[in-house]
C-alpha cells in the first residue's frame, strides 16, 4: 500500500476501508506532529492539538473532495487548529518566543557537538520567527509543500508566502553564521 | 542570489532534519486509529438502524391493513358508519335485557359477549327488528298465551309494526292469506284453516261470536281483531266461521 497515493487512500477510507486510514496515518503522523510541536512549543499542548487535528480529519472526511490533494487539506486543518488555539489565548505568542528551545531527544557525541549547537540554534531562531514566517518555513521543510500549496493552507497569496519565506530564511541564515558545513 | 536560492537553503534544511526526529506518542496513535475505525462502524450502524426501523413500521402497517380488510366484510351490510368502540363495564352486565336491547339499538357496536369479551359487531337489522317487536309487544295488551306455540303472536304483529315504523312494505303476495287458513307466519299463506291439532288447542269459549249470518260482520270483526293484534280472537272467528258456514272466512268482502 506504500505506493498508493494519499488521495486513493483517503477515498478508500471514505468508503469504509479502515486499513487505508492506517496507512495514511502512518505516512503523516510524524510530520504533522512535528509541525504542531514546532508551532506551539509545548509538548503537552502539542499532543492535545495533534489529537484534535486528526479527530477533525476523521469527522471531516466526507468534506474532502476526491479531486483535490490530500496533504494541503490535512495541513490546512492543522494550521487552522493552531490558529484557533492561539486566538483562544491559551498560550500567548510572546511567551512562546521567550521559551527556551526544545531540547533534543538524544545526546549527541562530542564529535558532532558543533552540529548539535547549530541545530539548537536553528530551533531557537525558528522559535523567534513570527508565526506566519515560521508557518511558511515549517510547511515547506516539514510537509514539503510547494509555495502554492502553502498559500492554500495559510489562506494567503503566492507572493505573500514567497515574501514570508524569504524573510524567514534571511533571519535563519543570519543566525546560523559560523555553522558552515 | 537567485530567487530559488532565496527560498531554499540546503544547509538550513539539513540542520532542520537533523533536529526533527520526534514522533507522536503511541497511546495517541492508538486513540486516533481507534476513533477512525469507530467512525466507520458507527456509520454502518447508522445505516442499519433506520433500515430496521423502516422494516418494523412496514410490518406493523401491513398487519394493520390486513386486520382492517378482515373486518370489512362484516360491515358491508351496514349502511351506517363504523361506530366507536364502547368499553364493557361490570355494571353493564347488570342492566336488564330490555334496557340492554334499547342501548344496543342506540350503540350497536362493540357489545360484550356473554363471557364479557368485547367484539366489534356491526348493527344487526334483524335483531333490531325483533327488539322493536318486543318493545311493541310489551306496550300493547298481551293476548292469552297459546300453549306450545308462541311463534304465532310475534309473526302476526310484524306487518303492523313495520308499517308503524315506516319500514319497507312487504310484497303483496306475502300479505295475502289464503281464505280459511289460520293466522300463521307471514311466509305461510295465512288465511287457510289452521290444522286440527292447532285448533284443538284454541280456547274460544271466552270469545264472543257474532250471532248474525252477515259475512260482512264476520269479516270486519276478524279484520279488527287482526289489526288489534288479537290473534286468538281472529283464529277463533275463523274457526267459528268455518264451522257455521262450511267455508273459510273470505279474504275480501267481494268474494
Amino acid at each position: 500500500m506504500s505506493d498508493t497515493s494519499d488521495e486513493k487512500l483517503m477515498t478508500r477510507y471514505r468508503s469504509g476501508d479502515t486499513a487505508a486510514f492506517d496507512s495514511l496515518y502512518g505516512r503523516h503522523c510524524g510530520p504533522i506532529f512535528r509541525y504542531v510541536e514546532r508551532q506551539c512549543r509545548n509538548h503537552a499542548v502539542a499532543e492535545e492539538l495533534y489529537q484534535d487535528i486528526w479527530m477533525r480529519v476523521i469527522r471531516a472526511r466526507k468534506q474532502w473532495q476526491p479531486g483535490t490533494r490530500f496533504q494541503p487539506w490535512l495541513y490546512r486543518i492543522a494550521h487552522n487548529r493552531i490558529i484557533d488555539h492561539w486566538r483562544a489565548g491559551r498560550e500567548s505568542h510572546a511567551r512562546i518566543e521567550d521559551e527556551a528551545i526544545i531540547p533534543l531527544d538524544q545526546p549527541w557525541p562530542d564529535a558532532v557537538m558543533l552540529i548539535r549547537e547549530c541545530v539548537e540554534r536553528l530551533f531557537k531562531l525558528l522559535a523567534g520567527l513570527s508565526e506566519p514566517q515560521r508557518s511558511a518555513f515549517l510547511l515547506k521543510e516539514e510537509a514539503g509543500l510547494s509555495l502554492e500549496q502553502i498559500a492554500e493552507v495559510t489562506g494567503t497569496g503566492y507572493e505573500t508566502v514567497k515574501s514570508r519565506l524569504r524573510y524567514a530564511l534571511r533571519r535563519l541564515r543570519a543566525g546560523l553564521e559560523g555553522c558552515d558545513e | 542570489m537567485s530567487d530559488n536560492q532565496d527560498l531554499h537553503d540546503k544547509r538550513i534544511s539539513r540542520l532542520y532534519r537533523m533536529g526533527s526526529g520526534t514522533e507522536p506518542p503511541k497511546h495517541i496513535n492508538e486513540v486516533i486509529i481507534r476513533a477512525a475505525h469507530a467512525a466507520i462502524s458507527d456509520k454502518k450502524q447508522r445505516f442499519i438502524r433506520p433500515s430496521l426501523a423502516t422494516a418494523a413500521v412496514l410490518v406493523l402497517s401491513i398487519s394493520l391493513v390486513l386486520k382492517v380488510l378482515d373486518q370489512e366484510p362484516l360491515e358491508e351490510s351496514v349502511v351506517q358508519p363504523m361506530p366507536t368502540t364502547v368499553p364493557v363495564t361490570e355494571s353493564e352486565a347488570d342492566i336488564p335485557v330490555t334496557k340492554k336491547s334499547k342501548e344496543r339499538a342506540a350503540h350497536p357496536a362493540a357489545l360484550p359477549d356473554e363471557d364479557g369479551s368485547e367484539r366489534l359487531k356491526p348493527p344487526q337489522p334483524a335483531r333490531m327488528k325483533s327488539d322493536e317487536y318486543r318493545a311493541i309487544e310489551s306496550k300493547r295488551e298481551a293476548p292469552p298465551a297459546i300453549k306450545g306455540d308462541d311463534t304465532l303472536g310475534a309473526a302476526q304483529i310484524a306487518p303492523a309494526a313495520s308499517k308503524k315504523e315506516g319500514a319497507k312494505p312487504q310484497k303483496k303476495s306475502h300479505m295475502r292469506r289464503e281464505p280459511g287458513r289460520p293466522l300463521m307466519r307471514q311466509k305461510q299463506k295465512s288465511m287457510a284453516p289452521a290444522p286440527s291439532s292447532m285448533l284443538e288447542r284454541l280456547d274460544c269459549t271466552t270469545i264472543p261470536l257474532p250471532e248474525s249470518d252477515s259475512i260482512a260482520e264476520w269479516y270486519h270483526l276478524h279484520k279488527a281483531a287482526v289489526e288489534q293484534g288479537q290473534i286468538q280472537t281472529a283464529n277463533c272467528l275463523q274457526q267459528a266461521f268455518f264451522t257455521r258456514f262450511g267455508k273459510p272466512l273470505p279474504e275480501h268482502l267481494d268474494e
